[in-house]
């Protein structure tokens, strides 16, 4: 899952979200240079091609292009959510609650 | 994906996302083109709901032009002026009354006369915000934002389950001038727990036994949990039988966090208990709390449209970790609007002691604070007094 994932990387944030559009001074030759060393193919053992950035992210957008739209946070895929009922996990909410145990 | 601009329109790919695209270009009255929609799939271009949502927006809008290719995978779309007013509609079964009421939300406080709409269809699906929780976590949102209710209403008349549907909501928006900035960083601590729980063409054991099992999971945590049933009968009760739970969790700063659950589609081979449907919403509810924030994670995508058309001020919330849903909709804020948000990722100063002794298990959730200045929208309708 995208998040899970997300969560343990820690990436820029301004990167993740306007990444794909440039930040800063990031110029068009870099991007140049960028696709310029994409385009030359790694051969693996001579017989295999190394998938490279831009195909992957073009496989990636293709996967998305038609999917459903749907506004939650887990979106179309079943959440395996934590058992927030054992008393290990309640630690970490218990505070959030008024009738928490106040940390100071 | 970024669009390509071709003769200041916008051209995206795909159908994902549409109910974004359309939205923005209303707002912006930038004219937008959608091409290879479900191109490669069995059955091609637009599906039903989004041919009903473009009927929708019509009703509201003056001028709106929309071009459909012969095979219906692609579109042009011209927005019109938003006018607003008296809309009835009868919004299409295949998805929830929610997916029509979060654009109409969007868009109401631009409108040239208040919006008072009555949308039929399926009030609870399992892709769409439920009607319940648009109205108790998404309607105090904007209220932040205009600060004075002068009619923000959203009535539920009848509710309806999927496939068949069969419910019906009267939805009332002031318009503004403009929206106000808005600070929004604390959001408190959970003080209280409502929630409704309906049950229609079922039997009325079935609401107690799903509030018996959520009450259970949510007593452990708070004393104050108080559930509604709302038993509908007769032609209040939609055409289809289902069940399900919306909970509601209130801060002392007037978050308000919602989760909801409900049964399977009749005939879906599968039967769903009540406890079940129960302790899922709660869990569910949990999940929401621990990643906290000023919004409801649904909403994150509103907040953020409605921040960036604000007055020429800074505005700066807090939320919770950001769904894709908001990651795509800051994306295309910035290519509608130009508007870019700074994001940070704060740190949890008082409760780092927790993180040193064991691994994953105690990551926390973090927290993003927005930041960004309003592009000083105006209601050109609206005149100031």
């Amino acid at each position: 899952m995208a998040y899970f994932e997300r969560q343990k990387t820690s990436k820029n944030i301004m990167k993740l979200v306007y990444g794909d559009f440039e930040i800063g001074n990031k110029s068009k030759e870099q991007n140049q240079k960028e696709l310029e060393s994409d385009s030359e193919e790694e051969e693996l053992g001579g017989l295999f091609k190394k998938v490279t950035n831009t195909q992957k992210k073009k496989q990636k957008q293709k996967d998305q292009q038609d999917v459903d739209e749907c506004s939650f946070f887990y979106s179309l895929n079943k959440p395996n959510l934590r058992d927030w009922t054992s008393e290990e996990n309640k630690q970490y909410l218990i505070n959030r609650f008024v009738t928490g145990k106040r940390s100071a | 994906m970024p669009a390509i601009i071709e003769n200041d329109v916008l051209v995206y790919k795909g159908s994902n996302l549409f109910r974004q695209r359309v939205l923005l270009s209303i707002l912006s009255g930038r004219a937008i083109k959608i091409e290879d929609i479900r191109s490669t799939h069995d059955d091609p271009g637009l599906r039903e709901y989004e041919v009903n949502l473009i009927r929708l927006l019509d009703k509201i809008t003056n001028g709106t032009r929309v071009e459909l290719s012969e095979t219906g995978t692609s579109m042009y779309f011209q927005p019109g002026i938003l006018v607003g007013g008296q809309v009835t509609h009868t919004c299409c079964t295949q998805r929830g009354i929610g997916y029509y009421l979060e654009v109409l939300l969007a868009v109401g406080p631009f409108c040239k006369e208040p919006l008072n709409a009555v949308l039929q269809g399926v009030t609870h699906h399992d892709l769409d915000v439920s009607v319940d929780k648009m109205k108790s976590a998404a309607l105090p949102v904007l209220l932040k934002f205009i600060l004075v209710d002068d009619g923000l209403d959203l009535k539920v008349v009848r509710r309806g389950a999927p496939p068949l549907g069969g419910g019906e909501i009267v939805f009332r928006c002031p318009v503004r001038r403009h929206l106000r900035p808005l600070q929004w960083t604390k959001w408190g601590l959970v003080k209280r727990i409502r929630g409704v729980v309906y049950a229609l063409r079922v039997s009325p054991t079935m609401a107690n036994r799903v509030v018996e099992s959520a009450k259970g999971v949510m007593l452990k945590f708070l004393p104050d949990v108080y559930i509604n049933t709302d038993q509908c009968r007769g032609p209040n009760a939609g055409k289809s039988p289902g069940f399900g739970a919306s909970l509601v969790a209130e801060t002392n700063e007037k978050t308000f966090y919602c989760a909801e659950a409900k049964s399977l589609e009749a005939g879906s081979g599968e039967t769903s208990l009540p406890e079940d449907v129960g302790e899922e919403c709660a869990m569910k509810l949990l999940d929401e709390i621990y990643r906290g924030g000023a919004v409801d994670s649904s909403f994150q995508w509103l907040l953020a449209l409605w921040m960036a058309l604000g007055q020429k001020d800074v505005s700066e919330c807090v939320v919770g970790p950001l769904s894709d849903y908001t990651i795509s909709f800051l994306q295309h804020l910035k290519e509608f609007f130009g508007v870019m948000f700074k994001l940070e990722v704060l740190r949890s100063e008082s409760e780092d002691e927790a993180s040193d002794d064991d691994e994953e298990h105690v990551t926390k959730a973090q927290k993003v604070k927005m930041t960004c200045v309003g592009i000083g929208y105006v209601n050109i309708s609206k005149r100031t007094l």
